[in-house]
Order: structure tokens, then C-alpha cells, then sequence
């Protein structure tokens, strides 16, 4: 096959914008398409030559793609960069360059696609310290033989920038009518891709099989599965009502989704969109290889970036620090991380994706042994809207997004590649942000562990209510505490320690150690949240409920200049809580 | 099987200096007859057309034709390591598939390295029908082209029975190289009628200086907007012959 035919319906898919068309166009590309390279072909129309898991990418600099396109049309790069200025498009540029060659080549041979791919292969795979030379001499030899439009899209490719906007669902259908027999069979094919996520051998298995061998098609440890996404309701009457009365809630836990593909000792992360990020997560790797019990699996897991101190989490964005190439032992060190499991898709030979959830997570409980930084997804099994909705809240203030709450009917199957309604997030509509400090009352304390083992792990902290004169819990805080701060401490505090909570404080949380409410520390939070375990102006926002702050941290300062009396009061709060409370938009 | 001797390892570093100019994967043919090679730089702008007839080697074995692939400028890095008075072989070990290079002298060292999957596209000869033909020095060659390199990065060559003309035109500045017949540079030249011809600079320099360390002489041959022949005469009787495509100048 002839890459000037793609290269041609390219360009007549770039002139439509109707969908339709679009089909039509690339129905008509497949069935010209000899079956043997129909997953070539399919890779290609989506700018790439591998499905996206696949690590390997052409990966040509624009200005590497200059450089060989100077080389094969004969001109200068600097002449290249200035039309590059005017059109903004190296493809274009391309196409220019080669309708006006400057240079004269022996035997020209028309490109077939066969020899396209397999030069972008090897471009892909070149390596070591000729490899840029390398790839600018292949990427040159394409350019000498390609026609001017050919060489618009060649280039294109392997800049990365062939966007033709072909969706995945769109070469489905194509795929369906092309070789399943109709566009009815869609649903067939869109199974056989949502459990592999690779369209090319989706197409290759169809053309040469036909739906036979696309009802063949299984779950493949490697393979990443297409995530199952949820539907988002704020109310936990109406979640519970779409989940049929009851659900499995779930922490929705602030973190990164990862699906992880286990075989034997080697272990494959994929992110929510399919990369491969293994190498941003050894320590996760390391995890799962102890943890999970299964010789073979795929699990998926919510990674969540802990504070080395505490062990207390941390919001997403410090997972950013992992999103690096480089440093990743140095970044593993300062940003550890916890996985919190919650599916299991696969485990020894078995395909769980057509389990009810109810299953899938009980397979899951018997394959994951916990321990310090393998947990399973907290969860309860409710029907009761109080319950629901005291948990959501728990969620919140253990720095959490809220809940997922997922049926547990017979038909909750894992939705591969789809987003329904048998997993509903229950996120927050409102929050309150926290701008300025508030100076709060030490009446408890927690025993440290591991680094922190002879101190204090976290403080339990008070604001003060005037009108009955008690001391009501807001916060645990163990962040922002100096090695020094915390040798000190537990001395610092001997002088206030009681046998049992004081009288004054109302508390609702069991604290190791208890003190007299004497002393005083700056804390700063993220923001003010409503929590069913927090005392602090109990009722006074919602029954049943009082405020709490979410991720404080010690500012440094030991306000000894305050009684406890001075301190923040739970009006205060209130107050701070009211005046911040903004709708949350999601970005 | 085949196992080349080679008494001169300096030529052979200065032969495989001048393929890898053009290419990176090398296909070799090797026959009871000898060694060649004819390729195309990926780009097709250029072409080799190397052979060693077996009277080059001080010993040479060959069973059976046999194709053997292999990156060139690895080799080089190999034959690099030999001294001026070493002595090569190249073996083949059909059990690994790998080349054996072993380099005697002052001591003994052998190198394996693996051979690639060899290209079977013929590449044939172009038929052109040549109007002039120069024979020059290749010091005088280079000269010349060093000459034009600074001014631009293409050179016009023309010629009528009296010169050879190197003509670059840069964006700036420009340079006319005049090689009169009978010059201690130019030791021919027929041109059966004016012809001119342009050619990159990138090529051509690199060709020539790489060609220069295997022969003193060089027999040019072009026609007007014809590729250019290159015949770099060597002292035994191999044959290192180069064919660059032109450049068109439109005005």
C-alpha cells in the first residue's frame, strides 16, 4: 500500500468537520487497507505507531525535522525557519520545501506504507549518542522520496502534530462498519478496545477474525484496562437513591489513579489516561510487590502523597514532585506515598471486569495484606443518609475530595472505558478557604510512631467558646513542626499533663495525653470544613455537625504572650467560615 | 565463510573512513572475487561504489557469496585501534553471526561485533552519458572546494577545454577557482562540449577530504545538471568511486 492513498484521505478528513464524513473517509481507508498492516494503518491515522501505552514515541524536535528537511530539499535551515514563521507549521513548511527541491536525488521510489512505519520504528527506537543523527538521516531519506504532500504529513507525524482529530470512538465505528458488518456491532468492538485500549490490534483481530475473534478478546496483564469513570451528585439523598438504596462508599482520596499490572515480580503502573509511570513510582512498585498476594493481577489504586513525618496526606499537588524524569530517589524521599487500593480487575487467570462490585472488592480484600502504606480505600456499606453523610465529611477533613459511592447490584460491573452511574463522586459544591492564622489550644496529644517515636506525633487542638467557657476541639495538627520543636515538646508540656481530658475541654476524639488548657500555637489551615467529629461550634453551621480545619500546619510560633482565654474563639471560626465559603468550580 | 587479510591496515581505516561519510549500515558482498560495496546515502543525494578485488588482500577466503551488514563507523572506532604496520583480519563466526576482528602486530587482539540484517536492495549504476572529463589532483581538489566552503554552502563546476571553474555565490561573498589545463592540479581535461553543473558543499567536501587519504588522483566527469562522477584511482587495483546528485538553481 501506497502512503500517498493515507495521505490522501488525510487530507479530505482535514477538509471535513462532520463527523460522518469523517467515518466514511476512513471506512473507505480501511477497506483498501491490505489486513496485515491494518494496525499500522490505524496507529498512524492517530499520529502514532504504537497504542498510547506503549512508552516508545518518534519523538523529532521541530528543529531536528528542519534540519532534515534542509537536508533533503537542498535549502538552508535559515530558510526553512522563515517560512516556518509565516505558515506556523512545519507541515506546510514541508510541503513547500519539497515542491521546490533544490537538490536532485538518485532513484526516487514511491513510499510505501510498509516503509513509512517502519522507518518512524526505527526512529523510535534510536538510541545512544548517534541517535539524533540517526533519526535526522532516516527522517531525511522519507522526506527525499515523498511527494510534497506526503511529506506535509510525515512531518507532521513525527513532530507530534498530525491532529486530525480522529476520537477513538470515531475509528470504532469505522472499524465496525468496515469489517464487523454494521455499525450495530460497535458496542462488540468498543468492549474488545476498552479491555485493551489498543485500536490497532482491535483492528487487526476484526479484519482477520471478524467478531468472532473480537469475542475472544481478554483482559491481558500489560494491557492496560480503560478506566471506569464516575458520574458526580452533592446530595447523599440523591446518590443513594440512584444506588438503589444502598451503596459501598468509598474515601475519594486526593491522589493519583493508577492501574497496576502485576506478573509475577514485575509490575506496570499506568496513569487514568494509560501512560506508563512506573518509572515516576519505584516505591509504589516496591509496595505492591509485597502486598499484593496474587501471582498475577491488575488492581487499581489511588497513590496518594503522604507527609514523611506524620503520615498524614497530602494534597495532589505535591504528587507533582514525582513528574519528574530525574532526582526520582530524591523526590521519593521527601514526597512518599501511600496506595489506597479499590478494585481488583483481574487476579490469577480470572477477568473480574463482568463481577458485580460487591465481588471485585471482596477479591480484592483477599489478595491485599495491609500494611503501613497498603491500605484498602476506607469504606462503609450504608443506607442511611446520616451515616453517608457524616462519612463524606470524615472524608473531607482527612484530606480527602469526598466519596465514591458504588452500586452493589448485580449488574455493577467494571465499566471499561465508560463513565455511569454505577460509581457516583460525591464531591463538596462549597468550601471555605482559610486565609489568615488562628491561634489555637493544645489540650491533647497523640504518641508519635517511627521517626517521630518517644514525642508527639500531632497535637489536638482547641478554640475557645466564651459563652460556656470550654475549649472545643478544631484540628489535629502534626505538620510544620521542627526536629527541634519536637524534642522539646513533650518537656515543654509536662508541667500540663492531666490523667484525664479536663474538664473544660469537650472532645469528642480520645487523645493519648491530655493537657490543661494552658498553651497557645499559631496554626495556619487550608480551610474550614464541617466535620462529625470536631466539636468546635457544634450545630452551630449544621446539626449534628462542628467545624474543622483541614491540613493545618504550626506557623513556628508558640503565642506565650496568650492565655488560653485569648486564644482564637469559635465564633471566630464560624465567622471565618461564613465570610470564605465560595462555590467550588471545577477546572 | 570468508576471512579477509588485510596487510595495510592504514588503507583500510581510510577506506571504511570514506564509506561511512555516506552511510551507517554497510552491506558488504563478499565473493570468491573479491569485496564490494554500492550504496546510497539515506538521503539519495549520494552514492559509493567501492571494491577490492581479492588481489588487494595479503590473504583472502571466500566459500560462498555472502552478504555481511554492519555498522561502519563501529568498525572504524576497531580499525582505529590498529597501528600503521598492524595486520587485519575480518572473519566471520557463522555460529554467532558476528565479525571477528583481529588485529596482529606488536600484539594480538581480536574484536567481535555483531552484523546487522544486510540490505538487499541492489543499487545500480546510474547511466549517464558524461561530457567532460577532468583528472586532478585531489590536493588540488581540495584546495578548491576549501576555497568555495567559505563563501557558501553549494559550488558551481564548469568546464571548456581550457579550465575547470569552481564558482560559489553566498548570501555575501563570493569565489571563482580556476584550474587551468596542464596546471600542476588539473593533468587533463577533455569536454566535449561547455558544461556546468552545481553541487552541495556538504557532500562534496567531506567526499573529497575522505577520499584524499586513499589516492592522490581524481577523475571528475559531469554534464550540465548531471549528477558528478568521482573516481578516486588507487594505488592497487580498488576502486572508490563516488556519484553526487546536483542541485538545481533556479534563478
Amino acid at each position: 500500500m501506497l502512503y500517498s492513498e493515507i495521505a490522501d484521505v488525510y487530507e479530505k478528513i482535514e477538509a471535513t468537520t462532520k463527523r460522518l464524513e469523517m467515518t466514511d473517509l476512513l471506512v473507505g481507508l480501511l477497506k483498501k487497507t491490505p489486513k496485515e498492516i491494518i494496525d499500522k494503518v490505524v496507529y498512524l491515522t492517530q499520529g502514532r505507531i504504537y497504542p498510547e501505552f506503549v512508552k516508545l514515541e518518534i519523538g523529532v524536535a521541530e528543529r531536528l525535522a528542519i534540519k532534515a528537511l534542509a537536508h533533503a530539499s537542498g535549502r538552508r535551515e535559515s530558510e526553512i525557519e522563515e517560512d516556518m514563521k509565516k505558515t506556523g507549521d512545519v507541515g506546510e513548511t514541508a510541503q513547500n520545501f519539497i515542491a521546490r527541491k533544490r537538490q536532485i536525488t538518485f532513484f526516487q521510489k514511491p513510499l510505501t506504507v510498509q516503509r513509512v512505519y517502519e522507518t518512524f520504528d526505527k526512529m523510535a527506537r534510536a538510541s545512544g549518542p548517534g541517535a539524533i543523527d540517526t533519526k535526522v538521516a532516516l527522517l531525511a531519506g522519507l522526506l527525499a522520496d515523498a511527494s510534497p504532500k506526503e511529506a506535509k504529513y510525515i512531518m507532521r507525524t513525527v513532530t507530534g502534530n498530525l491532529r486530525l482529530g480522529i476520537a477513538d470512538m470515531t475509528v470504532l465505528d469505522a472499524l465496525s462498519i468496515a469489517y464487523g458488518g454494521g455499525k450495530e456491532t460497535r458496542e462488540l468492538v468498543e468492549r474488545a478496545y476498552n479491555i485493551s485500549s489498543d485500536l490497532g490490534k482491535v483492528a487487526k483481530v476484526l479484519a482477520e477474525e471478524g467478531l468472532e475473534g473480537i469475542k475472544k478478546f481478554k483482559v491481558v496483564v500489560g494491557n492496560p484496562i480503560r478506566p471506569m469513570l464516575a458520574e458526580r451528585l452533592s446530595s447523599p439523598e440523591e446518590i443513594l437513591e440512584k444506588l438503589g438504596g444502598k451503596c459501598i462508599a468509598e474515601y475519594k482520596y486526593d491522589g493519583e489513579r493508577i492501574q497496576a499490572h502485576k506478573k509475577g515480580d514485575e509490575i506496570t503502573l499506568f496513569s487514568r489516561r494509560l501512560e506508563d509511570i512506573s518509572d515516576q513510582y519505584p516505591d509504589a512498585i516496591e509496595l505492591l510487590r509485597k502486598h499484593v498476594l496474587a501471582k498475577e493481577a491488575i488492581v487499581e489504586a489511588e497513590c496518594v502523597a503522604i507527609d514523611p513525618d506524620t503520615g498524614e496526606m497530602r494534597p495532589f499537588q505535591e504528587l507533582m514532585h514525582r513528574r519528574r524524569k530525574y532526582g526520582i530517589e530524591k523526590a521519593m524521599e521527601e514526597y512518599p506515598v501511600s496506595l489506597f487500593m479499590f478494585d481488583a480487575l483481574y487476579v490469577d487467570g480470572k477477568d473480574l471486569t463482568l463481577e458485580p462490585y460487591p465481588v471485585r472488592r471482596k477479591t480484592l480484600e483477599s489478595i491485599i495484606q495491609e500494611g503501613e502504606r497498603v491500605k484498602l480505600a476506607k469504606s462503609i456499606t450504608t443506607d442511611n443518609i446520616k451515616d453517608l453523610e457524616n462519612f463524606f465529611l470524615e472524608a473531607i477533613e482527612n484530606g480527602c475530595e469526598g466519596l465514591m459511592c458504588k452500586s452493589t447490584a448485580p449488574d455493577s460491573i467494571y465499566q471499561a472505558g465508560a463513565r455511569g452511574w454505577l460509581w457516583i463522586k460525591y464531591k463538596r459544591d462549597y468550601k471555605s478557604e482559610m486565609t489568615d492564622t488562628v491561634d489555637l489550644v493544645v489540650v491533647g496529644a497523640f504518641h508519635g510512631r517511627g521517626k517521630r517515636a518517644g514525642t508527639y506525633g500531632a497535637l489536638l487542638l482547641a478554640a475557645y467558646n466564651p459563652e460556656n467557657d470550654t475549649f472545643e476541639t478544631v484540628t489535629k495538627c502534626g505538620t510544620g513542626f521542627t526536629d527541634e520543636d519536637l524534642a522539646k515538646l513533650p518537656e515543654i508540656m509536662k508541667k500540663h499533663v492531666i490523667p484525664h481530658k479536663h474538664p473544660r475541654v469537650n472532645s469528642l476524639i480520645e487523645a493519648d495525653v491530655w493537657f490543661e488548657p494552658k498553651t497557645v500555637i499559631e496554626v495556619l489551615g487550608a480551610e474550614i470544613t464541617l466535620s462529625p467529629i470536631h466539636t468546635c461550634a457544634m450545630n452551630a453551621i449544621r446539626q449534628g455537625n462542628g467545624l474543622a480545619i483541614r491540613f493545618p500546619r504550626f506557623t513556628g510560633n508558640y503565642r506565650l504572650d496568650k492565655a488560653a482565654e485569648d486564644a482564637t474563639t469559635t465564633g471566630e471560626i464560624v465567622e471565618m467560615y461564613q465570610r470564605q465559603l465560595k462555590k467550588i468550580v471545577e477546572s | 565463510m570468508f576471512r579477509l587479510k588485510v596487510a595495510d591496515a592504514k588503507l583500510l581505516r581510510d577506506m571504511a573512513s570514506a564509506i561511512s561519510i555516506l552511510i551507517d549500515e554497510a552491506t558488504f558482498q563478499i565473493t570468491p572475487e573479491g569485496l564490494k560495496l554500492r550504496a546510497m546515502d539515506p538521503s539519495r543525494v549520494a552514492m559509493v561504489d567501492f571494491e577490492w578485488p581479492k588481489t588487494v588482500f595479503e590473504e583472502f577466503v571466500c566459500t560462498e557469496p555472502t552478504k555481511m551488514c554492519i555498522n561502519i563507523s563501529e568498525l572504524l572506532k576497531l580499525l582505529k585501534r590498529a597501528g600503521k604496520d598492524e595486520i587485519i583480519e575480518l572473519a566471520l563466526d557463522e555460529k554467532t553471526g558476528r565479525l571477528q576482528v583481529k588485529i596482529t602486530g606488536k600484539y594480538a587482539r581480536t574484536f567481535t561485533m555483531p552484523t546487522l540484517e544486510a540490505s538487499e536492495e541492489e543499487v545500480p549504476t546510474p547511466k549517464i552519458t558524461f561530457n567532460v572529463r577532468a583528472k586532478a589532483t585531489t590536493d588540488g581538489l581540495r584546495q578548491a572546494i576549501e576555497d568555495a566552503e567559505l563563501v557558501s554552502d553549494h559550488v558551481r563546476i564548469e568546464a571548456d577545454n581550457e579550465k575547470l571553474v569552481f564558482q560559489a555565490t553566498g548570501d555575501l561573498m563570493g569565489a571563482t577557482i580556476e584550474l587551468k589545463k596542464g596546471s600542476d592540479a588539473l593533468l587533463d581535461l577533455e569536454a566535449k562540449e561547455p558544461s556546468k553543473a552545481t553541487f552541495s558543499l556538504s557532500y562534496l567536501t567531506e567526499i573529497i577530504k575522505a577520499a584524499s587519504a586513499t589516492s592522490d588522483i581524481a577523475t571528475l566527469e559531469f554534464s550540465t545538471d548531471m549528477p558528478i562522477k568521482l573516481d578516486f584511482q588507487q594505488a592497487r587495483e580498488g576502486k572508490l568511486v563516488f556519484y553526487l546528485a546536483p542541485r538545481i538553481e533556479t534563478a
